[in-house]
């Protein structure tokens, strides 16, 4: 092969590399559950590779719902987060839940700690808006932000600290599955 | 330590064995940004090639308990899937640590130029944060007698 066709693919390579790139704002990511199922589509395996975990989401008005009874209604759905230091997800995790209740849509800090479950409220969103949520994992605690709202800090149990940490992605229940399609769009930011 | 001396008894055992040595160094355009990365790495005469890399990449807008690069340290496994005189596609196996913490795997494949006999062209493409990425490098060849 002759130098100059090395030189051309060197070329077209640096072209692809440095201008053809989407742009990172444009890297938004729709999840679907379907009806009746609890895992969201497209089905990834990612791992956390920073000690914070920033991304937008944007539901839609397929985030309200009726489950019928209060018990269920009141279930936490899950958004976005990681499960901790080679744990699995039902003994050490942090994420982002969410909830159509009280005709709100409701965001919490969902975590387990040593298996068992940490609830608490952060705030409200509306749909058809996208909002920033971070998780910061610190040595001793979690820091969960929504928008500009004060931050909510829950104590990490896990003493582990080098590992695999594997990102959590959108689903729905609880014990219900989703009663129809329901999106929402997510945009991590690196 | 003990994890150390393993890892660097391997390589001292694959040297030996080793019909090239090789090193890269390159950039990876992934949607969080480029990384500089280095490769170190012992190519058998079937060019399956292990080593070590060394990848940092500048970080944007993280919180205050942040280093301002990442870091991302480890091992990987080249295995040749076709190849030619001077043409070698080759799929490569990375796994390591993101800032001493963060275990993870990246897969890539990568086709090389050799434009001298020690000098060659790297381009390939991986998967980085859940997306593609692209890399490019220079790869020299310290060939055994």
């Amino acid at each position: 092969m002759s130098r100059r066709v090395a030189f051309l693919i060197l070329l077209i390579q640096a072209v692809v590399m440095f201008t053809a790139c989407e742009p990172e704002s444009e890297l938004v990511t729709s999840f679907v559950i379907p009806s009746g199922e609890h895992y969201s589509t497209p089905r990834m395996f990612e791992s956390l590779q920073s000690n914070k975990l920033h991304f937008k989401a944007r539901f839609n008005e397929t985030a309200i719902y009726d489950l019928g009874n209060i018990a269920d209604q009141n279930s936490k759905n899950k958004l976005l987060g990681f499960s901790d230091c080679n744990a699995h997800h039902h003994e050490n995790s942090a994420r982002f839940a969410w909830q159509w209740f009280n005709n709100e849509l409701q965001i919490y800090a969902y975590c387990y700690l040593n298996g068992i479950r940490e609830e608490r409220f952060l705030g409200t969103v509306h749909p058809d808006e996208f909002n920033d949520y971070s998780i910061t994992l610190e040595d001793d605690f979690y820091v969960f932000r929504l928008n500009q709202l004060d931050p909510v800090k829950i104590d990490r149990t896990s003493t582990c600290d080098k590992g695999l940490y594997y990102i959590l992605w959108p689903y729905f229940g609880g014990s219900m599955p989703a009663p129809h399609d329901i999106s929402v769009d997510i945009k991590i930011l690196y | 330590m003990k994890t150390l001396l393993i890892v660097l008894s391997c390589f001292c055992t694959l040297s030996l064995h080793a019909q090239t040595v090789e090193t890269l160094l390159g950039v990876e355009k992934t949607v969080a940004g480029s990384a500089l990365s280095l490769r170190l790495g012992f190519a058998t005469k079937r060019n399956i090639a292990p080593g070590v890399f060394a990848q940092v990449k500048p970080r944007i807008g993280f919180s205050e308990t942040t280093s301002d690069y990442e870091t991302f340290l480890g091992s990987y496994l080249q295995i040749p899937i076709a190849s030619s005189e001077k043409l070698l596609v080759t799929f490569t196996i990375q796994g390591g640590f993101v800032d001493y913490r963060f275990l993870v795997v990246t897969p890539l494949a990568e086709t090389r130029i050799m434009v001298r006999r020690n000098l060659g062209l790297v381009f390939g493409l991986g998967y980085r944060y859940g997306y593609p990425s692209a890399t490019s490098s220079l790869l020299y060849r310290f060939k055994q007698k």
